[in-house]
């Protein structure tokens, strides 16, 4: 196990190497330059001049060839010194610092609604597959899957937050639901804790509702047919036979089956988790990771680009490890030593 | 006939009781002049709402210290370090407000714009033109209680001058300085290299004078970057307002500077508040939790029209310094001929691009300055569009479909080119789907090519197109030798290489004329040459849109932003009060 630990952590090394510079080529290919986007649409004749746009160049290193720069980009990463962003000059670990804690809010907790909500789901329509209720779930489930994110966020504003279709009158103001951010504008800083817990809470749910329906339909779906495979198995004829009740049959034998796919996936939503959400971020003016990436990868600002970049490879990685190792927890019969003798 | 209405809806104005905000404000240094401001009538149809004129009872009244303002603004800035990045916003937020320069431009004075002092109070000019020297305020006090003096002064250029800084962009003015020493604690000397009309308005107006003893020991790239430099996240400065906080992406605030030297300010907070999206910061500005919307889209404004908005709010239309040109290369041979660059300009639907495309916002313009000022001849008008005369005009050039394919042609050649439009520019992209349609009729191709932003300028920069547009922002006095000196087809902004020995003689006379008026006659003999040459289309001048509560007062739109030192407000915002 250590052994086979040891060999992925160290794979590892070469893939943050692809990974890095596959996106500083990717970055490079778009053919943007930072210096000049900077200020898009309207100029005057001064900023574009050669003469400034050489300057800046040379200000962030980009007269340099590109293994220079490629290179520098890399020592930053493993020194840990990650610089600062050129959009603003400000560092890129107070940037990150700034847009984390709320990613990793949002995404926690839909996360955790998805999953609470998913496994019953799953075994309660796996449990009267064909009859009307599964029909019916299956067919919400199924809607829901396929609705877009944007356009359900951007539908949740207009009829829960605009106060033109639904309202809320005891709050005193148009809309049960904010239109804006993770906390209020104004008197945020004044409230007691409990009022700050509550503000975020009431601010945050219509953008957990739009992260985590998806993954809902996925998961339950994943559940279901988990459930469904494991009840076709002989251990649970067996089970059956030996007089076992039906809720012992399904929660004690077949559950615990089925939840090994659901419980590895768990390590793969690892990097989703600090990913963030372009859309659902743009869509309620929550400064996140996803934002603070589009805005980098707009630029190009290739030191942030980069870090967010090699950020997720690295949880990426681990995640796959972590979803195997779960994989030989969650499930006795596999070996991770057998895995890597092969 | 313009200048006719804009003297009779002055008049009207005086009467109207324009004199009342006259008579408040009068006697303190900067206002006195306030009635010579131009004012320009748009339409003369509907009543403010509806043209988007700020109505005069905006400035009545007496002004009441006290409350808070919250402004819209559609992005952070990068940083408040305006010498590093003369970003929209962040030079909006901060000059004149919070970090102030050396002498300031009258920002009433339209389209004149005067120098008035600031931190300098007096100054004098050498009679060669070539040594500025700047007497200081004294008394000044940054805003965490240091004493002002000359030293600040000279730090703050040292660092911009050093090619380490990030001040590019402030440099391409600031280079005509050869060198500069304090004579005394209140005292500074530059001399210039040449003497140049633009040393007022693009140095001592434009250079923040930043405090010395916070930057004075950095380095020249500490100085540019926020993670090294306090003052560009929190600037110190001297101006009417105090910087508070900046949440990135939710709100930058001000509070009164009640030690300020001049005038001070009405407000005792002043908000800016991050709104991205348009549709949500009007939404906001309902709810009451916005005073100003600063960036109506112009299909919005059309949907406000009849909106009940209009018993809360002000809507404005303020046409800035800037115009869309369409480029012609000079280099192609397509282009060379002035007769053909004249029939293409007929060619363009330009009235109907407005009504259509801009939805009869934007105004027409031919001058290559800011569109109101006095270096454009105003009696220049739009060249008409005018298909049947451009033909002739192609035909008399020679350009004929001798073979009869449908597609002009001369000696051989085609009449095909490549229409280069910016991706970032949805504007560009429609523009370019018209002009495609009214010039295969008239037997031209043309092929619209859409790329990306930085790949465009690339582009342009290197000559390597056929056609292109862009929209130029300008400031209120302009040197064109940037854009249109064969001097600047190698390096500088002349992308279509424009080659003309006596525009470039008028351009080389005017840099040296610190007259304005001078130097405004010699500007219209130019643009008369840029007239008849038609290097560029001149399409059209873009107006800024945006909505005031109603309980603001003093607001006035200026050329260079609004002067937030005299605004003022009536009453509490409503609507806010029970949720928070």
């Amino acid at each position: 196990m250590l052994r086979y630990l040891f060999r992925r952590l160290l794979l590892m090394i070469p893939t943050f190497f692809g990974v890095t510079l596959i996106c500083f080529l990717v970055l490079k290919l778009t053919n943007s330059d930072p210096v000049t986007s900077s200020n898009a649409g309207a100029m005057s004749g001064h900023q574009i001049s050669r003469e400034a746009i050489e300057h800046l160049r040379h200000f962030y290193a980009l007269d340099r060839p590109w293994p220079v720069q490629y290179l520098r980009l890399v020592r930053r990463l493993v020194t840990l010194d990650l610089g600062t962003r050129w959009q603003d000059g400000r560092a890129i670990s107070e940037v990150i610092g700034e847009a984390l804690p709320i990613t990793l809010l949002l995404s926690s907790v839909s996360l955790v609604i998805a999953y609470v909500l998913a496994i019953p789901l799953g075994i309660f329509s796996a449990a009267r597959r064909g009859s009307r209720r599964d029909t019916v779930t299956t067919l919400v489930l199924f809607m829901l899957y396929s609705l877009p994110s944007f356009w359900v966020g951007t539908m949740l504003i207009v009829y829960l937050s605009s106060g033109r279709f639904v309202s809320c009158p005891w709050l005193g103001r148009p809309g049960c639901f904010p239109l804006q951010g993770w906390h209020s504008f104004e008197g945020f800083e004044q409230r007691t804790i409990l009022g700050k817990l509550a503000d975020v809470l009431w601010h945050i749910t219509l953008p957990i509702v739009t992260l985590s329906y998806g993954a809902l339909a996925s998961l339950s779906r994943y559940m279901r047919m988990g459930m469904l495979e494991n009840l076709r198995q002989d251990y649970i004829r067996t089970a059956r036979a030996k007089g076992l009740s039906e809720r012992r049959v399904y929660y004690h034998h077949a559950l615990r089956n089925a939840l090994i796919p659901i419980v590895t996936l768990l390590g793969l939503t690892l990097p989703t988790l600090i990913g963030g959400s372009v859309i659902v971020e743009q869509i309620f003016g929550i400064r996140g990771m996803g934002f603070v990436a589009l805005e980098a990868i707009r630029l190009p600002d290739y030191p942030l680009v980069i870090t967010i970049v090699a950020f997720t490879g690295l949880l990426t990685m681990i995640g796959v490890l972590l979803s195997d190792v779960l994989y030989a927890i969650v499930d006795p019969r596999i070996r991770l030593q057998g895995v890597s003798a092969k | 006939m313009r200048r006719l209405l804009v003297r009779r809806a002055l008049a009207l104005m005086c009467i109207a009781g324009l004199a009342v905000g006259c008579r408040v404000v009068r006697g303190t240094e900067r206002n006195n002049h306030e009635s010579t401001r131009p004012v320009v009538l748009r339409r003369m149809t509907g009543d403010a709402w509806q043209v988007g004129e700020l109505p005069s009872s905006i400035l009545e009244g007496m002004p009441r210290s006290g409350g808070e303002v919250t402004v819209q603004i559609d992005a952070d800035p990068p940083n408040l370090n305006v010498n590093i990045d003369s970003d929209y916003w962040g030079a909006q937020i901060v000059s004149n407000h919070v970090s102030e320069s050396l002498v300031t431009n009258d920002r009433y004075d339209d389209p004149q714009f005067r120098i008035r002092p600031a931190l300098a109070e007096r100054w004098e000019i050498s009679p060669d033109k070539l040594t500025y020297t700047f007497y200081l305020r004294k008394g000044v006090r940054w805003h965490d209680g240091q004493p002002f003096s000359a030293r600040d002064v000279i730090v703050t250029f040292d660092k911009i001058q050093d090619p380490n800084s990030k001040a590019a962009a402030i440099r391409s003015y600031t280079q005509s300085i050869r060198s500069y020493r304090s004579l005394d604690d209140y005292t500074v000397e530059f001399h210039m290299k040449e003497p140049y009309f633009l040393v007022m308005d693009g140095v001592f107006a434009s250079v923040l004078i930043h405090p010395a003893h916070v930057i004075g020991s950095m380095s020249a790239v500490a100085y540019s970057e926020a993670a090294t430099n306090p003052l560009n996240r929190a600037p110190i400065g001297t101006g009417p307002f105090r910087f508070s906080a900046w949440k990135s992406g939710q709100a930058i605030t001000f509070v009164r500077n009640d030690e300020y030297w001049g005038k001070k300010a009405y407000l005792d907070r002043l908000i800016f508040r991050i709104v991205q999206e348009a549709p949500i910061a009007i939404e906001l500005a309902e709810r009451g939790e916005l005073d100003v919307v600063s960036r109506v889209r112009a299909n919005q404004w059309v949907k406000l029209a009849h909106s009940p908005l209009r018993n809360r709010f002000h809507r404005s239309l303020f046409y800035e310094a800037n115009y869309r040109w369409i480029g012609w290369n000079l280099l192609r041979p397509q282009f060379r001929d002035a007769r053909v660059r004249k029939a293409l300009t007929m060619l363009i639907d330009r009235p109907g691009i407005i009504n259509s495309l801009e939805f009869g916002l934007a105004q027409p313009t031919t001058c290559p300055f800011y569109w109101a000022s006095n270096a454009c001849d105003k009696s220049l008008l739009p060249l008409p569009y005018d298909p049947v005369q451009a033909l002739t005009l192609l035909d008399s050039a020679g350009w004929v479909d001798h073979d009869g394919d449908g597609v002009r042609d001369r000696d051989g050649q085609r009449f095909r080119f490549n229409f280069l439009v910016p991706t970032v520019s949805e504007e560009a992209a429609r523009m370019g789907t018209k002009m495609k349609e009214d010039f295969a009729r008239a037997g031209i191709e043309l092929v619209l090519q859409r790329v990306e932003w930085s790949a465009f300028i690339r582009r342009v920069t290197t000559h390597d197109f056929d056609a292109c547009t862009m929209l130029w922002s300008q400031n209120s006095r302009d040197d064109p030798t940037q854009i249109w000196a064969s001097s600047s087809i190698d390096g500088g902004s002349n992308f279509v290489s424009f080659r003309n020995a006596e525009a470039d003689r008028l351009m080389r006379d005017a840099r040296a004329e610190l007259d304005d008026e001078r130097r405004d006659a010699i500007y219209r003999a130019f643009g008369r040459i840029l007239y008849n040459e038609q290097p560029y289309t001149w399409m059209y001048v873009r107006p800024q849109m945006a909505l005031f509560s109603k309980r603001l007062h003093g607001v006035r739109n200026t050329l260079l932003g609004w002067v937030f030192e005299d605004w003022w407000v009536t009453e509490q915002r409503a609507g806010r009060s029970r949720f928070n």
